[in-house]
């Protein structure tokens, strides 16, 4: 797609501008909110209590009293 | 021979206020294409209200996962 494509299909018009800067923005919100839990949840993993629930299901929480 | 007639025959068009129909023909376009942008608008600024989301949001074919919150019940104060 050529640079005068982009400018005629999407600049000439301001009201088709305006369409496709809102439409990507309301696109790009989940894709980005999405993008940096993943981030944060893989970073953080072991550590947030989506894991530590599970450890506490499985026995893993007498772990204090063993060292006493 | 055409008969004769004195002065000009002036007509008024059809029209509503300013607007005549190839005004309005000529407009409609780019109107609509305003009106995509205003919804569009709404979609950007409504996207964290919780009844649009149930409404409109939750239902978008690809980016609709991303509002389904699935909490565990017993995470969740009573």
């Amino acid at each position: 797609m050529s640079y005068g494509t982009i400018v005629n299909t999407f600049f000439k018009r301001n009201a088709v501008f305006v369409t496709s800067v809102f439409t990507a923005a309301f696109v790009f919100q989940p894709i980005f909110d999405d993008s940096v839990s993943n981030w944060y949840y893989a970073r953080n993993k072991g550590k947030l209590w989506q894991d530590v629930k599970l450890k506490l299901a499985a026995g893993g929480d007498d772990d204090e009293e063993d060292d006493e | 021979m055409a008969p004769y007639t004195a002065g000009l025959k002036y007509a008024t068009g059809a029209h509503f206020g300013s607007f005549t129909p190839k005004a309005v023909l000529a407009y409609t376009p780019v109107l609509s294409a305003w009106g995509a942008a205003a919804f569009a608008g709404i979609f950007v600024f409504t996207e964290n209200w919780p009844l649009f989301q149930d409404t409109f949001f939750k239902k978008v074919p690809v980016l609709g996962d991303h509002w389904v919150k699935e909490i565990d019940p017993q995470d969740v104060p009573n």
